[in-house]
């Protein structure tokens, strides 16, 4: 691809173009006005961070004998940075405006301005809602309607520090609508009720990056953790207590365990792991079902059991270990998995099983990532922009003879999937009309209270939850099915609207195919396409439906599909 | 988790094969050619498979090894048309069949949850060994009879959510149906015009071309070929093989007019079109709780649909070149769980096969008065694989070679083959 043409022409007022970004084509004007200030520059400088990421990625590439692809052109850095940090491609105006602009800070301005998007933490709080929430015969009743992920959207979007954000949704109590927060644990109930194994499974899996429910029944078999680990995480999680039964609301609160503990509760008939515990078990402690008895406290991973009283709240003091500074997990966890959001894989895989024995592709950019993090105050925007602004970063996906084989060093930049979020939320912007499939055909039975929204149902059919817990696609993963409804679906050949108004703002057909170009690929087209896209539409006795025919080959390539 | 919908990268050697071959062009093209010269040289007609896969482990000691001296066995067996081997009542029509059945009784596997061990029920190998994700029996028959001039692909999924093609490469993934009614959604163009589309095609076509040697990434060659197979099933005639409705309302009331009922009868549809492997799933075997109405409920759905299915494939002279399995991922225990029905057990339970030419009206391998322990013909998950594919006609010990350029057996070593099946 060739560089855009240049015009000259200096955008000054790309910001305002920048207000909506990312918004979907049916914004409102509450959400527009929600728009947070353009993020401040933090005290902490990122530059530095990116340029030691690129010593350590150009040090295993120079060992390797790796040649490196050039650095990315505007459009293609414009529409990764689009998709990896507000989840969907830029609209044809912010392209044009990106592309005229010859400033030299351009790429952190972007970087900015999209930090500072509303679509960001709309972004990241679809990808942690659907990595924290799974939806099951248990929880499904207690999810109808909530609004967690807008309570998660809020809190990227005011970058609340991660470990402040982690705390909230452990320590989380109240009326489900009072505080969305507590929808985190509410997810992990078994029979009406939270459930410490399934607490455990998910706080470790998603803040530590272990999956500790390999010793639910044994101790890890591949690594020194032990069945005792599993169980002394779970014992945190004794007091809580979901589902008012009198009102029926959905609500996580702390029993006090001195005073009730296990008679009388909720668990009493329940199925959940903590009914092996009576009245007998210590506060703090838990048995372990099916074990004969065997009782475990409360302890932390590769540290001591802290002093619990009566009064102790559990869940307070897991969460001050799990979130501190000097618990290496976190931060390193937390580093990889946004690492493989940016980059489609993590430095240590699998991301949410990083045991000592995984392969480590970077290993000194994990622990500067992880240390910056901390450093920061576990400050998530700065630790995008250290990320964003790396030459790795900015890499292009073009393949050398030399290193197109290369899928680890970053000797160019990998190819990712768009997730299925993307694809939906990309496909509003260029179509300017949702994508969703028929909702309910006349006659048929109405929809139903928390029904499936449009976007689930998309993604559904797109497989997206294959890929929550990484929340990246690594691979090609639609079949012959998902090919078809991109091709041949109704919504997606409603193109009337978008050809006409590219025609009608005139200028022949070179400036309504390259408006076409901006739309779908966020870049012009080249000398080349543009030869060829005329003599196509040239050819055509009806214009209109020739425009309509560029649109759908532009939408159906591999270049709209994947982020590249 | 990685095992789902995913088709993994193409070698570079098929990668380079597949840019050679001209994504949207609908002739055979030079990958093809030398899949189809393979199917060629192997010479007799390939069989085809209809894999019935009963997810959640439906509990053996309730379907097809009763034992009326468990005293928690609600279900009383019934004689079949083989003096001798009894079935759950619950099965009458498929007891009437059983003639044409061989029930293994001696299964025992490894894996206790449901992922894995539905993982190791389709592929033979322990998932996440080796860090590769392992081709499904269905991408397996696809790739090893399918024809690459075929019309129609040769690997369907009715139900459930299947197993991606793995290392065979992403040709093999399954076409996925989620409702039989309705078919493959999507497969005219949205104008109803194909030579228009073929037009629009033509120019994506050379915009991919473009894309992927830019890029020169697997996942974009492996995104073109999905394109090419959609518009393959587009101009195909034998689509109409989906379109279940064409059959007689008589038909369908046999089939049973369930989702899986409708199933089991698109997929003999299909394999009357030649398709290879169609997979048709009926969930919710998972009995935790109320295992004998669970249980009653389902076999009520199995019982007229496999039945009439065997039935059809042998009126059309198609059961020996047909063959039909019905399995779960494990068996159930012996004994009543914590929350009143039966939990997973993987170490005695039964699997069921028809057609493709065994020696049927048997039972092999035998399991202990309460169920619990194989007694007699032990059968494990590769035994079970290297025995289908043998049934199939697929030599499994030839091997596949990963995205690594690493050669990995079709299906593993160590087999023993039911020998009694042959």
């Amino acid at each position: 691809m060739r560089i855009a043409e240049r015009t000259g022409v200096r955008i000054l007022a790309v910001t305002a173009v920048w207000l909506s970004a990312g918004l979907g084509p049916r914004a409102s004007l509450a959400q527009i006005q929600g728009e947070s200030s353009p993020a401040k520059p933090t005290a902490r400088n990122p530059a530095p961070v990116a340029a030691a990421i690129d010593r350590h990625v150009a040090a295993r590439l120079a060992e390797a004998k790796t040649p490196l692809s050039p650095q990315a052109d505007d459009a293609e850095f414009l529409r990764r940075a689009a998709l990896d940090i507000t989840g969907r491609i830029p609209t044809a105006e912010q392209a044009s405006a990106f592309l005229n602009d010859r400033t030299p800070d351009r790429h952190a301005r972007l970087i900015d301005e999209l930090l500072a998007a509303h679509a960001y933490g709309e972004h990241f709080a679809t990808v942690w809602y659907h990595r924290m929430v799974k939806p099951d015969t248990d929880n499904k009743r207690l999810l109808l309607g909530n609004n967690f992920r807008d309570w998660i959207a809020d809190r990227f979007n005011q970058n609340q520090p991660w470990d402040r954000l982690t705390t909230d949704l452990i320590t989380a109590s109240g009326e489900r609508d009072e505080n969305p927060g507590t929808v985190f644990l509410l997810a992990q109930v078994v029979a009406g009720q939270p459930d410490p194994s399934k607490m455990t499974a998910a706080a470790s899996r998603l803040f530590l990056g272990v999956r500790l429910e390999c010793c639910e029944c044994h101790d890890h078999p591949f690594t020194t953790l032990r069945q005792t680990d599993f169980w002394g995480i779970a014992a945190f999680f004794t007091a809580a207590r979901g589902i008012d039964r009198q009102n029926k609301v959905p609500r996580i609160y702390d029993a006090d365990l001195e005073v009730s503990p296990y008679k009388n509760s909720p668990y009493k008939n329940s199925t959940s792991k903590i009914s092996a515990n009576d009245d007998s078990t210590p506060v703090g402690s838990i048995v372990i079902p099916d074990s004969n008895g065997k009782m475990v406290r409360a302890k932390f991973l590769d540290a001591a059991e802290p002093p619990i009283s009566a009064s102790t709240k559990l869940r307070t003091q897991l969460a001050q270990w799990l979130t501190a500074p000097a618990n290496p997990r976190f931060a390193r966890a937390a580093a990889n998995r946004l690492w493989a959001g940016f980059f489609g894989r993590g430095i240590v895989n699998p991301i949410d099983d990083m045991r000592p024995e995984c392969e480590s592709s970077h290993p000194e950019v994990l622990e500067l990532l992880a240390g910056e993090f901390a450093a920061s105050g576990f400050d998530q925007k700065h630790l995008i922009r250290c990320i964003c602004l790396s030459e790795t970063y900015q890499r292009s996906s073009r393949a050398l003879p030399a290193n197109k084989t290369d899928d680890r060093l970053y000797s160019r930049m990998p190819l990712k999937m768009l997730s299925a979020d993307m694809l939906f939320n990309s496909l509003g912007l260029v179509l300017d009309h949702p994508v969703a499939d028929p909702e309910f055909a006349p006659g048929r039975s109405k929809a139903k209270k928390g029904a499936d929204t449009p976007q689930d149902r998309f993604r559904k059919f797109f497989h997206a939850e294959a890929d929550d817990d990484v929340g990246v696609v690594e691979d090609y993963t639609h079949g012959v099915p998902q090919a078809l409804r991109l091709m041949n679906s109704e919504p997606m050949n409603d193109v009337t609207a978008v050809v006409q108004r590219l025609m009608a703002a005139g200028g022949g057909p070179a400036r309504i195919i390259e408006g076409l170009y901006l739309r779908v690929l966020s870049r012009k087209p080249t000398p080349v396409e543009l030869k060829r896209m005329t003599a196509y539409v040239a050819a055509e006795p009806d214009a209109q439906t020739a425009y309509a025919d560029l649109m759908w080959v532009l939408l159906n390539g591999g270049e709209f599909v994947f982020n590249h | 988790m990685k095992s789902r919908s995913r088709t993994p990268p193409l070698s570079r050697r098929e990668l380079l094969q597949l840019s050679a071959a001209g994504a949207l062009a609908l002739p055979a093209s030079g990958w093809f050619d030398q899949l189809a010269a393979h199917a060629a040289a192997t010479g007799a007609k390939p069989k085809s498979c209809i894999l019935l896969f009963m997810f959640g482990g439906p509990s053996h000691i309730d379907t097809f090894d009763p034992k009326p001296r468990n005293p928690t066995s609600e279900i009383k067996p019934i004689a079949t048309s083989v003096p001798g081997i009894e079935i759950s009542e619950f099965l009458p029509k498929i007891a009437g069949r059983m003639k044409d059945l061989a029930i293994l009784r001696g299964m025992s596997t490894s894996e206790g949850s449901h992922g894995r061990a539905r993982y190791t029920m389709h592929t033979g190998y322990r998932e996440g060994v080796g860090g590769v994700i392992h081709p499904s029996l269905g991408a397996i028959a696809s790739r090893c009879l399918g024809r690459p001039d075929d019309e129609l692909p040769n690997y369907f999924a009715l139900g459930g959510s299947p197993f991606g093609a793995g290392y065979a490469g992403p040709m093999h993934a399954p076409v996925e149906i989620t409702d039989p009614v309705r078919g493959v959604e999507n497969l005219k163009p949205a104008d109803g015009l194909l030579p228009a589309f073929d037009k629009r095609a033509a120019l994506l076509d050379e915009l991919e071309q473009s894309f992927v040697d830019r890029v020169q990434a697997p996942m974009a060659a492996a995104h073109r070929a999905t394109y090419e197979r959609a518009a393959r099933l587009m101009h195909s005639s034998k689509a109409a093989a989906l379109d279940i409705g064409r059959e007689p309302e008589k038909v369908r009331d046999a089939y049973g007019r369930t989702p899986f009922g409708d199933g089991c009868l698109a997929a003999r549809r299909l394999v009357e079109q030649g398709v290879k492997f169609v997979e048709v799933t009926l969930g919710n075997w998972d009995t935790h709780r109320e295992n004998t109405a669970g249980v009653r409920t389902l076999s009520g759905t199995l019982d007229p649909a496999m039945a009439t299915l065997v039935d059809d494939l042998k009126d059309r002279g198609m059961l020996d070149s047909t063959l039909v399995i019905c399995m779960g991922e494990f068996g159930r225990t012996p004994h009543v769980g914590k929350q009143g029905g039966r939990d997973h057990y993987p170490q005695a339970w039964s699997t069921v096969l028809a057609g493709g030419g065994i020696k049927s009206g048997q039972t092999i391998g035998r399991t202990d008065a309460q169920g619990a322990t194989v007694e007699e013909g032990r059968v494990n998950a590769v035994d079970f694989l290297a025995t289908v594919c043998q049934v199939l006609g697929i030599d499994y010990r030839e091997e596949f070679v990963t995205t690594t350029g690493r050669p990995i057996r079709i299906v593993d070593k160590n087999e023993k083959l039911v020998k009694e099946l042959f």
